[in-house]
């Protein structure tokens, strides 16, 4: 119960803040396709928002909107610390996003490609990257393959240095887009606890915004979770996650979590299992 | 001896064919086809009285330059044409007309407008080669993963460094295998320049030979010919691993 | 290639041409006054005209240019069936790709002129010399391609096969040909083109016709516009046969081999022309 408390104890403030949301893209057709029409978000400080939605309904997208990589349509507000985005673009070095897939360049060692992001947002000082990468190599279980290419490793190898390429900038928010989506449930649970672990290490707790489409692993990962419906999205169920870490997917708490998520995809977002 | 075994075919190969030549040589017994034994021999000589280094020089040094000029023409060409959908365009039927022209009209054309310099010969090289590696530079341009992209672009990656770390890296084995093939054409070409019209160089002494008939010599200098190209297309070969580690 | 063809773009495809040509003219009838040598399009033009009004020099265009075409159709024909039925050789056993790595190598490193002049010492003037060594030249390529053709046909699919029991015919026409028939094209497609632009050069030594030698013999003459006149017919053909015939059944086959692998990517005509 401690544990708990410590958890969710920077409760409150406001990190992200996307106000009336609008964005749509040519389909095929020649028609239209609205994505978002006047969508509200706000993510809170040192909280690991799980943004849970149907395939094609906008979250990549959203993540992209957040790191400045899209422009939508308009928008009331995109703020972060409560500055907005479009004024301040160099707010966004403050983010690193962990893609889809791994997104290696295979020219470079793991080292290297972690390397590659931290001389590009160039908010560490370069002379603590050594010392940083060694630290979130071993926490990620890579040392021994820093200097390996991405051909010599695994696919969750791979993965796993993509998330290191992002954490070692200790970004204030951290962007991860289905990033074990691709991986076998095995590594995918290992990689979950990895990241919790990393996650709750820390003094304060970054911001994290996890996108998924699996239910349980929201259940397993979030302090918030937010639901989005089919395109053109909207926020259709949101709750706070008081559970504590580490959740037993087999526990009878996060097993009635589940439910109740699944319950609500299906009321609410019109999903059906 | 695992080493020989996977080798055995193509060293079984070249074994054959010196033997036919040389059996078939021995069996016709003309002047037209000399055994293979006195080509080498005269091979040897060539290289052991140092003969063979002028022409080989020369054509060398004109095959090289133009290739140098071609490769760099065809890569801005490759860049340009996945940079620009313009110049793309505007290039494009340019490209196609250098592609269809029968080579030897080219050479032809070159030898007389321009003269008979290695200047001509450097410049008519760089133009067949340009195209060829031009298209392999571009189309490979064009597999870049966009992804990649998005990558650099969340990590703010600036210009010279998605340059320097991204975009020359992933080209680079395409340069070298462009390179492999272009240089290839280059030497052919030069070759040729020097058959039809070139007073120095491989190519012009394989036509001397030829018209004196000592048909030993000309497929002694043949054999240098081909030699040399083996050789430099193994460097080549072996930059490639070298370089291309990943 | 992208075939979607707008005014626009034509537009910018045409322009440089149109631009080369007027350089071209202003050049050689302002600057370059030397008819002979620097020829200008209009003597271009006249020798096109007196080319397809059948007159020339020595002897009939039309019998020249038959005479080449034939020998190319021959050659490429020919060189083109061997080379298959070797590569798809080559492409199952690995010791046959081995046996003849290094001859195809040398095939493709010497010049054709070189193969002529061979040819020529080892067998004497005959009309089968040319083609002889057009045929070598452009087996080469075509014998790598289908190797590879072939060695791209996935094992799963075979063993499936296997295990079907599917018998040596079904299995030629139903599942060989599909995999490789993209690689066939593609292969006539760089060879055809590549024989267009030697076939001359095969021809120009010692054959008693053929365009090789009208080129050859204008040369000597330093007398340019037919030569350049002979460049731009042999060159609209080459590209006419690759636009008509290659590029459409080109892209027919390949709708027809999908769905593949998105990785697995077949060779283009262009690209495969780098090889040769
Ligand atoms: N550049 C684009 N051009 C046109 N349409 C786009 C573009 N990017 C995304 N879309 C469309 O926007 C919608 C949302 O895309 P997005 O990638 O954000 O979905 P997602 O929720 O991340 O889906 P998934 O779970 O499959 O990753 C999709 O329908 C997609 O087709
Ligand atoms: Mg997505």
């Amino acid at each position: 119960m401690l544990e708990m408390t410590k958890d969710t104890a920077a409760a409150g403030e406001t990190k992200v803040s996307l106000k009336n949301l609008q964005l749509s893209f040519p389909d095929q057709s020649g028609g239209v396709k609205q994505i978002y029409q006047g969508l509200d978000l706000e993510i809170e400080k040192g909280s690991f928002t799980v943004l849970l939605g149907p395939s094609g309904c906008g979250k990549s997208t959203l993540l992209n909107i957040m790191d400045g990589l899209l422009q939508p349509n308009s928008a009331d507000e995109i703020l972060i610390d409560g500055e907005d985005l479009r004024d301040r673009p160099d707010l966004s070095r403050q983010m690193a996003y962990v893609f889809q897939g791994p997104r290696l360049l295979k020219w470079k060692t793991l080292a290297e490609n972690a390397e590659f992001g931290l001389r590009g947002l160039g908010v560490q000082p370069r002379d603590r990257w050594p010392e940083l990468m060694e630290r979130y190599f071993a926490a990620v279980g890579l040392s021994e393959y820093m200097h390996h290419y991405p051909s010599q490793v695994s696919g969750g190898m791979q993965q796993r240095a993509a998330i290191v390429r992002a954490w070692v900038n200790e970004p204030q928010i951290l962007l991860m887009d289905e990033p074990f989506s691709h991986l076998d449930e095995i590594t995918a649970a290992e990689m979950r606890r990895i990241l919790v672990d990393l996650w709750r290490a820390e003094e304060v707790h970054r911001t994290v915004v996890f996108v998924t489409h699996d239910i349980s692993e929201a259940a397993q990962l979030a302090t918030d979770i937010v639901m989005l419906t089919p395109a053109p999205s909207s926020i259709c169920f949101r709750r706070k996650v008081d559970l504590p870490w580490p959740r037993h997917i087999e526990s009878d708490e996060v097993m009635d979590l589940e439910k109740e998520l699944r319950k609500a995809f299906a009321e609410r977002a019109g999903v059906r299992f | 001896m695992e080493r020989f075994k996977e080798y055995s075919a193509q060293i079984a190969s070249l074994i054959i064919i010196l033997l036919g030549w040389e059996i078939s040589a021995l069996i016709m017994d003309t002047r037209a086809l000399p055994p293979a034994s006195e080509s080498f021999a005269d091979l040897v000589q060539l290289i052991r009285t140092g003969d063979a280094f002028g022409p080989l020089g020369s054509t060398l040094f004109r095959t090289t330059c133009g290739f140098a000029l071609g490769f760099v023409m065809g890569c801005s060409y490759g860049i340009a044409a996945v940079l620009s959908r313009t110049f793309d365009d505007l290039s494009k039927w340019l490209l196609q007309i250098a592609m269809f022209t029968p080579t030897l009209i080219l050479i032809f054309l070159f030898l007389v407008i321009f003269g008979r310099t290695s200047f001509t010969v450097i410049l008519l090289i760089g133009l067949v080669v340009l195209p060829v590696v031009g298209t392999y530079i571009r189309d490979s341009l064009r597999d870049f993963d966009e992804e990649l992209d998005g990558m650099a672009a969340s990590y703010k990656a600036p210009l010279r460094q998605r340059v320097f770390e991204m975009y020359l890296p992933f080209l680079i084995p395409s340069m070298l295998a462009a390179g492999r093939i272009g240089f290839t054409l280059s030497w052919k070409v030069g070759f040729l320049a020097e058959i039809f019209g070139f007073s120095n160089g491989l190519g012009w002494q394989i036509r001397t030979t030829y018209q004196i008939y000592d048909v030993a010599k000309l497929l002694a200098w043949l054999s240098l010919f081909i030699l040399t190209l083996l050789v430099i297309e193994q460097m080549m070969r072996f930059a490639e691993r070298r370089v291309v580690k990943w | 290639m992208n075939w979607s063809v707008t005014p626009k773009s034509l537009l910018l495809n045409a322009l440089p041409v149109a631009a080369a040509v007027l350089v071209w003219w202003a050049a050689t009838t302002y600057i370059l006054v030397q008819p002979r040598i620097y020829p200008t399009p209009q003597g271009v033009f006249t020798e096109l005209v007196r080319i397809f009004k059948n007159e020339g020099p020595i002897g009939e265009p039309y019998t020249h240019a038959a005479a080449t075409l034939w020998r190319l159709t021959i050659a490429w024909g020919g060189g083109f069936v061997a080379a298959t039925l070797l590569g798809v050789l080559a492409g199952r056993k690995k010791w046959v790709f081995d046996f003849f790595s290094y001859p195809v190598w040398i095939a493709m490193a010497v010049p054709s002129v070189v193969w002529v002049y061979i040819f020529l010492v080892v067998f004497g003037i005959e009309e089968m010399v040319p083609i002889l060594a057009l045929m070598i030249l452009l087996a080469a390529p075509v014998f790598l391609g289908t190797a590879e053709g072939v060695r791209s046909t996935p094992k799963e699919l075979l063993e499936m096969c296997d295990s079907y029991k599917i018998g040596t015919r079904q299995r030629l026409f139903h599942f060989y040909l599909p995999y490789i028939a993209p690689y066939m094209v593609a292969n006539a497609r760089v060879s055809f083109a590549y024989g267009i632009r030697i076939v001359l050069i095969a021809e120009v030594i010692g054959l008693p016709n053929g365009v090789g030698i009208l080129v050859g013999y204008w040369s000597d003459s330093l007398y340019m516009a037919p030569i350049v006149a002979w460049g731009l017919l042999l060159m609209a053909t080459g590209m006419i046969v690759d636009y008509c015939i290659f590029a459409p059944l080109q892209r027919r086959i390949r709708r027809e081999a999908e769905p593949r692998p998105a990785s697995k990517r077949q060779p283009s005509g262009n690209s495969r022309l780098k090889r040769a």
